[in-house]
């Protein structure tokens, strides 16, 4: 004889789907509240969309332009702001940071939920000037952390932010200085 | 076509698309902000269903796959299964229609750089892997609700 099958049988597979996603869930939520800084991802928020508008060229390396709060920097700007001293931030996730970054770079995660606590301890410690080009980097190519981070750091009043495009790959292929480790 | 529900065929079948499922859990499991990145890269996402995805997501891939693997539950699993890959075949498709080249993200996040020529071209290969494990996860389905009766002996 063959078994029930028909609507007993569908409201038997909902169930079980509905209890699949209910673990799903569970798992989810102990997962989330029991992993590091480094993993853990609030369940609402997220970076705003990419919406840096008008990334400009530069007309002058450093130089602050309030029309353009966010601009782009060629390898060779970027070169130039670093022996001026500016301040590198690294977009990129912890762990690419840790196996190599500009050399004196901050790290600041954009898709970790560290990110706000890490940008508190750079306007702590390095006390930019709102007006004081920043540099913004991540892994080159279409890599949108650095437009991320810039949208971030826009309402915080930074008016000279600097997307160094090309990124971490290109500076390295110029051979410029890099370290390994964790975020100071 | 009787050989394609032979329990010989539909038991592999189910644990090898069940450890696909586990093995794509793992590392999304172990990275949710990578996962979120991956999925936020589509530009198909509501913003507030972008984190909730990125968590729930992979543990359902884990339940569906072990629930395949250990063979409970199967049509359910084997349902899920398939509603996720025609919505990672959808997604994909309509990245590539619009020549927006992503990381699959599916097997967790790739720390190679790649050129968009080379994303097109592994989004080609995604969705084409997509396709056959979907056959899979119906075949699954198929021979999931099926009775087991025995044949009389007359």
């Amino acid at each position: 004889m063959l078994d029930t099958g028909g609507m007993h049988g569908r409201s038997h597979v909902l169930l079980q789907a509905g209890l699949l996603l209910a673990l799903a869930g569970v798992c989810a939520v102990i997962s989330n509240a029991t992993a590091g800084a480094s993993r853990h991802l609030p369940w609402s928020g997220r970076p705003a969309a990419s919406g840096v508008p008008g990334i400009q060229a530069p007309p002058a390396p450093g130089a602050a332009d309030p029309a353009q709060p966010v601009r782009e920097a060629s390898p060779e700007d970027a070169w130039a702001l670093y022996r001026s001293g500016a301040p590198f931030l690294d977009a990129r996730r912890s762990a690419a940071y840790a196996e190599g970054h500009v050399a004196g770079a901050w790290s600041l995660p954009v898709w970790e939920d560290a990110i706000e606590a890490r940008i508190t301890a750079f306007e702590a410690l390095a006390k930019p000037a709102s007006t004081s080009p920043l540099v913004i980097y991540c892994d080159g190519g279409d890599c949108a952390d650095s437009r991320l981070l810039a949208d971030r750091l826009i309402p915080l009043g930074y008016r000279n932010l600097r997307l160094y495009m090309a990124g971490y790959p290109d500076w390295t292929r110029q051979g410029r200085p890099v370290r390994k480790g964790a975020q100071r | 076509m009787r050989w394609l529900l032979h329990p010989w065929l539909t038991v592999r079948t189910q644990i090898g698309l069940g450890l696909v499922f586990v093995v794509a859990a793992l590392p999304k499991i172990a990275d949710p902000p990578g996962f979120a990145k991956a999925i936020w890269m589509y530009q198909l996402t509501p913003a507030w269903s972008l984190h909730p995805a990125a968590l729930v997501l992979p543990w359902l891939e884990l339940a569906c796959g072990l629930a395949l693997c250990l063979g409970v539950w199967k049509r359910a699993a084997a349902g899920w299964i398939a509603a996720l890959l025609l919505a990672f075949t959808l997604a994909l498709s309509i990245n590539l229609v619009r020549n927006h080249p992503v990381d699959c993200g599916c097997f967790g996040t790739s720390a190679a750089v790649k050129s968009d020529e080379e994303r097109l071209s592994d989004m080609k290969r995604d969705l084409l892997r997509d396709l056959g494990l979907l056959l899979l996860a119906g075949h699954v389905w198929a021979s999931g609700g099926r009775p087991r009766r025995r044949e009389a002996r007359r």
